[in-house]
């Protein structure tokens, strides 16, 4: 077995540059291209990066160890040893996977080795970016094994060849869990459980195609179809049915969305404006916007203004709703230092990462910022319990982005001396100022924070701006002075505290939240939330009037709402047809025990009757088709109610095709591979001998079948043809 | 009753709607040493195939060394020596890396043997086999067969595009492989002299049945050749038992099997007294058996 070893590893060992070439040429690339800052590496590029080249270095490995022996003589010459085949697989499985790993790994690994190098101290780097990387070339190996599959199985390039290829895509799949590990790790848990078992249905599928054997033609005597390779086609078709649907749905001609947002009139009347939009080939075009105030019953406060004086109101921002990982610094805005330079400022983990870019955009780290020292890196800080957010205004764009940053370059090379500013943030406890040049962290503001938001100082007369808090349960509104970026920044005084009637805290974090403020006595709030399911939506106001608080609520109106449905169900239909009726019945019950049914009743329920039964139909036929048992075919008739119209294709692509011949006793067709007749039970009958047959009396063979044997006189002539 | 190496019982083969082997029965003790013969497409290679297990049988059974074909397991494998048509070989390897890649796998395997065998092809044990010539790869594959020391040795047209030399020193390393007697051997191939030469037992297929199974004496004794002079167009000839029938001119000759009175009367009917029954030969016989149908089509155009 030893020298079995041997030669595998040098049948595999020359593929082993392919793979490492290929990943180290699409990582120099990656890296060269965000040279010399890397603000743009994070690891869902490198992972994606690393999906690919792994899935095709993996099908290849597969290919190039199976497919040849489909061809002439070399599977009788791997046969015929005594070695199992058993064996032979389980080598071939083990060193293939070690040449896989050296040829993903050791890239990976150097560049693990280099962001420990230049980060972070010279770059938002750092080695454990590459994580997310090593796992997805693990379940990608699973290609390995859908190559296996694709080699042995004796099927048509153009037919169903391919297909074991999607089921090892649905099991890489399972490596995306690992980015949103700092989030969910329970899901992220039943991701990778998921994946593993699949990927041993998948190694057992392939081994059992592998072993029965790469060329039997039909008609097969015994398809010997195991339960895995059975597993491994439903998880292909499943996942071929999700990639056709949402190719057609992306594809479909045109459908219509409707978006809603609340504009306020000049005296904080609230109005909900839904905005149309046709979608044609994947380009959203407006079409029109409709305007109507919230509720009819405020007639009692204010007169129905002009639709043309409705302006938008301002937005909360959320601190937390930054797309934070457990593997990348995060980018969180930038400002200028005190002499001008270009600060980058990155969270990681808690804490602020503050770079500044020289005049050719190198980056160096110059502060740490924790929750109560501004340090080096290295040094030991308190991290914020989220990634605190600058403070800034939304059009105040960082620099680096409007090429500002070119102008500072100076002449003959030289260094621009390096500075430091200051910049206010927000955390989840407060309101912090970061003053740079004297690496000082203060506290402006203790407060719980969970959403902020400038107010518009242009309706205003002063220069100052206002900030108004979400604490939970109120909002409090505060005058500031000066700029939340590069220059003394002061909360002075606060100005209100808006105590809100109902529980918006709650809804606050699921909605769109809209504020409009002009004085403590006149301000309005608007939260837009999803009440129940996802396809009816209410829009939830509160409004101080001469201080007196009232409370609004409306749901979205379901003419406008439903003509949109209606409009994309139609645009939809034929890409629903591939849906499973069982997973469509599911939605449509669920929306229907949720109260907000996304269905019209007997349609619906009538399209998904009509589409088991036709999945059902065909499923009969083709199960009959491959000659398939009485059970077998209710079996997968009940298959084709449940999983729909791909249970068709399943049928076909599982089973080996079957051949018939007339019975010379009934004249039905009967399954060539039978002994005995389906139909009237009827042996087939000897061959007729030709008469010139000549048997030796002491070999036993002729009598056996009636051929002619020494002594018989049979006339015959010869067979003119 | 002598043990059996080889048993097929009502073995048949269809590829697609078409049979390729009909419901051949045939069993072969161990000590025998058969050839099997037939045209290309007869069929020879397709049971070889589904007595090594690599092909399914449509209907019927067979068994190597008492154990269905289809259930052979590396033990049963490693007991049966099998040369595949063309002679495939891990052509990026050395003769020595076959060879030692072969006895992982054989546990008794005679490095002597393999060694002697190479000697007699000319081949030397560091070359790399993708750059010996077909003779060459021949003999390699011999080796690694014989060299396992097989209790039975299936050879699937091992001579295949051999040159007279190597043709030689295959019968050779056969002959030899068959001495101690107990070995059991199945040979396809096209070669006559070379089947006449080395089996003791031939068996003919064609149209994927087979029509004789015989030992080469007796397969000689029941057939006789007659010539005549004949006007008549053969076509129209209706005679029993006739395996083939040849016409040059006005030269007409029959190989007839257990030619009897009325095949003799029938013959003189048409050719008078230019009757004359001659010896019938192994190499006269095969032909006559094979080339049936095309000796029968070829009238058709006369």
């Amino acid at each position: 077995m030893n020298a079995w070893v041997r030669k595998e590893i040098k049948d595999s060992i020359r593929w082993l540059p392919i793979g490492l070439v290929l990943l180290v040429a699409l990582i120099w690339y990656q890296i060269a291209t965000q040279s010399p800052n890397f603000f743009a590496v994070r690891s869902e590029s490198l992972f994606t990066l690393t999906w690919f080249v792994s899935a095709i270095f993996a099908t290849f490995l597969g290919l190039a160890n199976y497919l040849p022996e489909t061809w002439g003589s070399a599977r009788g010459f791997l046969v015929q040893r005594g070695l199992s085949l058993h064996r032979i697989f389980v080598i071939r499985a083990l060193v293939n996977l070690a040449v896989y790993l050296i040829a993903m790994l050791a890239p990976l690994g150097a560049l693990a080795v280099f962001f420990a190098v230049i980060g972070p101290n010279s770059a938002p780097v750092n080695p454990i970016q590459v994580v997310p990387s090593v796992i997805t070339v693990l379940f990608s190996f699973s290609f390995y094994f859908g190559a296996i599959a694709v080699a042995c199985r004796p099927c048509r390039w153009y037919g169903s060849r391919l297909f074991p290829l999607l089921a090892s895509l649905a099991i890489s799949f399972a490596a995306v869990s690992i980015l949103s590990l700092h989030n969910q790790p329970g899901a992220s848990a039943i991701g990778f459980l998921l994946g593993i078992l699949g990927m041993l249905l998948l190694v057992a599928a392939s081994r059992s195609i592998f072993l029965r054997g790469p060329s039997q033609p039909a008609p097969s005597r015994t398809p010997n179809i195991s339960i895995y390779e059975k597993f491994m086609m439903i998880a292909a078709v499943l996942v071929a049915i999700l990639l056709v649907t949402a190719f057609s749905a992306s594809m479909t001609n045109s459908y219509s969305v409707a978006y809603h947002s609340v504009q306020f009139t000049n005296k904080g009347l609230p109005w909900l404006v839904e905005s149309r939009t046709v979608v044609k080939n994947g380009y959203g075009q407006q079409l029109s916007e409709v305007k109507f105030p919230i509720s009819e019953s405020n007639e009692d406060v204010d007169s129905k203004p002009d639709v043309a004086e409705l302006v938008p109101g301002l937005s909360f921002s959320y601190p937390w709703y930054f797309s934070e990982n457990y593997w990348d610094m995060l980018y969180v805005g930038s400002c200028t230092s005190s002499d001008g330079h270009p600060l980058n400022v990155m969270g990681f983990r808690g804490l602020l990462y503050v770079y500044q870019q020289d005049a050719l955009q190198r980056s160096r780290l110059i502060a740490v910022v924790g929750k109560e020292t501004v340090g080096d890196a290295g040094v030991q800080q308190v991290p914020f319990e989220q990634i605190p957010r600058l403070l800034t205004f939304t059009y105040n764009y960082p620099p680096v982005l409007t090429g500002l940053a070119s102008s500072y370059k100076q002449p003959n090379g030289t260094r621009i001396p390096l500075g430091a500013g200051s910049f206010t943030i927000v955390a989840t406890d407060g309101i912090y100022h970061v003053d740079l040049d004297k690496s000082k962290i203060s506290r402006l503001l203790d407060k719980s924070v969970l959403a902020y938001s400038y107010l518009n100082t242009a309706r205003g007369a002063s220069d100052s701006s206002n900030l108004a808090i979400w604490d939970g349960s109120s909002i409090s509104v505060f005058r500031c002075e000066g700029q939340a970026l590069n220059g003394p920044f002061q909360i002075s005084e606060r100005i209100t505290t808006l105590t809100l009637p109902t529980d918006f805290g709650v809804k606050l974090k699921s909605g769109d939240v809209q504020f409009d403020y002009r004085d403590p006595d006149n301000w309005t709030i608007a939260i837009s939330y999803y009440e129940r399911s996802y396809v009816k939506s209410k829009v939830e106001v509160a409004r101080s009037i001469q201080k007196e608080i009232r409370h609004y609520t409306t749901s979205i109106p379901q003419s406008l709402s439903t003509a949109n449905i209606e409009a994309m169900k139609r645009e939809i239909f034929i890409p629903s047809c591939l849906v499973p009726p069982v997973l469509l019945g599911a939605i449509g019950t669920a929306t229907y025990l949720l109260g907000n049914p996304m269905h019209d009743g007997f349609g619906y329920l009538g399209f998904i009757v009509a589409q088991a039964i036709f999945s059902g139909i065909l499923a009969i036929l083709a199960a009959r088709w491959r000659g398939l048992s009485a059970r077998q075919v209710a079996s997968w008739c009940a298959g084709g109610i449940l999983i729909g119209l791909g249970t068709w294709f399943l049928v076909l692509s599982i089973y080996p095709r079957v051949f018939y011949k007339k019975c010379p006793a009934c004249n039905r067709n009967r399954r060539i591979e039978r002994e005995k007749c389906e139909s009237c039970g009827a042996e087939w009958k000897p061959i007729a001998p030709l008469g010139i047959e000549l048997f030796e009396e002491s070999n036993q063979g002729a009598e056996a079948i009636g051929q002619t044997v020494p002594g018989q006189t049979v006339p015959a002539t010869l067979a003119v043809t | 009753m002598s043990k059996l190496a080889i048993e097929a019982k009502n073995l048949t083969r269809y590829f697609g709607t078409k049979p390729v082997v009909q419901q051949v029965n045939f069993t072969i003790p161990v000590g025998s040493v058969v050839g099997l013969l037939g045209l290309n497409g007869a069929g020879k290679s397709t049971i070889i195939k589904m007595l090594m297990g690599m092909l399914e049988p449509t209907r019927g059974s067979c068994s190597l060394l008492g154990v269905e074909s289809t259930s052979l397991g590396p033990n049963e494998r490693s007991r049966i020596g099998y040369t595949i048509e063309g002679h495939f070989l891990y052509s990026g390897m050395t003769v020595r890396a076959a060879e030692t890649l072969q006895a992982d796998c054989f546990p008794k395997w005679d490095s002597l043997l393999f060694q002697t065998t190479l000697q007699r092809f000319g081949i030397s044990p560091h070359e790399r086999i993708r750059n010996l010539s077909r003779g060459q790869r021949a003999g390699i594959s011999i080796a690694l067969t014989l060299s396992s020391q097989p209790e039975l040795l299936i050879l699937d047209d091992p001579s295949l595009g051999l040159d007279p030399v190597s043709r030689r020193a295959l019968n050779e390393t056969i002959l030899s492989f068959m001495e101690p007697g107990d070995r059991t051997v199945l040979l396809s191939s096209h070669m006559l002299d070379d089947i006449e030469r080395v089996t003791d037992r031939v068996m003919i297929m064609t149209e994927g049945r087979i029509v004789v199974d015989s030992s080469l004496p007796h397969f000689v004794s029941r057939l006789s050749v007659w010539t005549c002079e004949c006007s008549e167009p053969l076509d129209r000839v209706q005679i029993a038992r006739l395996v083939s029938r040849r016409q040059v001119g006005r030269n007409a000759s029959f190989v007839i099997v257990d030619a009897d009175e009325m095949t003799q009367q029938e013959l003189h009917r048409l050719g008078g007294n230019t009757v004359r029954q001659e010896e019938s030969t192994f190499d006269e016989g095969v032909m006559a058996y094979m080339s049936r149908n095309r000796s029968a089509a070829s009238l058709m155009s006369i």
